[in-house]
């Protein structure tokens, strides 16, 4: 399906719509656009290079680093492609970190199809309201299970993300035409 | 045989695998691209080397980051390491992590509850002051 009607599409827009509370905190780090494996390493980098610099704890400042990475990389691999010109297709998405006294925040976005909706609800619903250990239990499972897959087990990035930052994963879809929708994924990391 | 000597990147560790001087280390940042074209030639000059192993191998693994992507072929590269015990030789797996880092040493207790390989786990000093 062409998505070129949506290359116009704010991100921006519909992560404030998310949550306009989000964008009051002290931003670290905003970017929209094409995500790849070079926007990925500069964009974690860049963070966790600011993070170093303030008095976050080392072990917060891996988290975070963690969750963008596990964030991105889904974007890069499973967003829907846009078509930036002819014979060109590309992924793009959004990453919002911030913080406030009590936290930091990581809210991603990208857009995804039907199919997509499906199953990142069930994989999302699935992590909440896990304990730690139960989460561990999925982990290890998932982990076994991704050796006998080429596509590995689906989610583990998800359930990392989940039992690294030990708070719910919040998450919601905008639709934007009757296949696609904008997915939201928001990570809370406690100080 | 013919030493593994890969140079860390920002996104791949460094592995140095020197069966002469029984050295075998893995140490840095794990976030490749493609994992396979990374780990593929790491577990496949593992496999040849225990066709004719030293007689104790200790394999030290100091990770500071490991997507979930990377965590699939270090789960291979193990189950290399698992067979080998499994036809008689001896392997151990030290595991470092920075003292206050939980999150890595759960990644390496994890693994250790997977594998039928003996884990030490050797904290390290923080970078935290």
């Amino acid at each position: 399906m062409a998505v070129e009607t949506l290359n116009n599409l704010s991100f921006l827009t519909l992560l404030k719509k998310f949550e306009p509370a989000i964008f009051l905190y002290n931003t670290i780090l905003y970017y929209e656009g094409e995500v790849n494996h070079e926007i990925t390493k500069a964009l974690t980098f860049t963070t966790e290079k600011h993070l170093g610099k303030t008095n976050a704890k080392h072990i917060i400042q891996k988290k975070i680093f963690n969750v963008m990475v596990e964030c991105l990389q889904n974007i890069d691999k499973y967003a829907v492609e846009f078509a930036i010109s002819e014979n060109n297709l590309t992924r793009k998405g959004a990453i919002l970190v911030s913080e406030n006294k009590d936290a930091y925040y990581i809210v991603a976005g990208n857009i995804v199809n039907q199919k997509q909706i499906e199953i990142l609800t069930v994989v999302i619903n699935n992590l909440k309201l896990r304990k730690k250990e139960d989460l561990r239990f999925l982990y290890k499972k998932q982990l076994k299970n991704g050796m006998l897959s080429i596509k590995g087990g689906a989610g583990l990035g998800f359930i990392d993300i989940a039992r690294k930052t030990g708070n719910p994963l919040q998450f919601c879809f905008y639709p934007l035409n009757s296949d696609l929708s904008f997915f939201v994924l928001k990570i809370c990391i406690t100080k | 045989m013919e030493a593994l000597n890969i140079q860390a990147t920002n996104d791949t560790p460094a592995v140095i695998f020197n069966k002469d001087n029984n050295k075998f280390e893995i140490k840095g940042k794990s976030l490749p691209e493609d994992v396979n074209s990374f780990y593929d030639p790491v577990c496949k000059w593992l496999e040849k080397y225990f066709e004719n192993p030293n007689p104790n191998t200790i394999i030290v693994f100091n990770l500071d980051y490991l997507n979930t992507a990377s965590s699939k072929s270090l789960l291979a590269l193990f189950l290399i390491l698992e067979n080998a015990i499994t036809t008689g030789h001896k392997v151990e797996i030290v595991w470092e992590y920075l003292v206050d880092d939980e999150d890595m040493l759960d990644v390496g207790e994890e693994y250790s509850q997977i594998i039928k390989v003996r884990f030490k786990f050797v904290p390290l000093e923080s970078e935290d002051e």
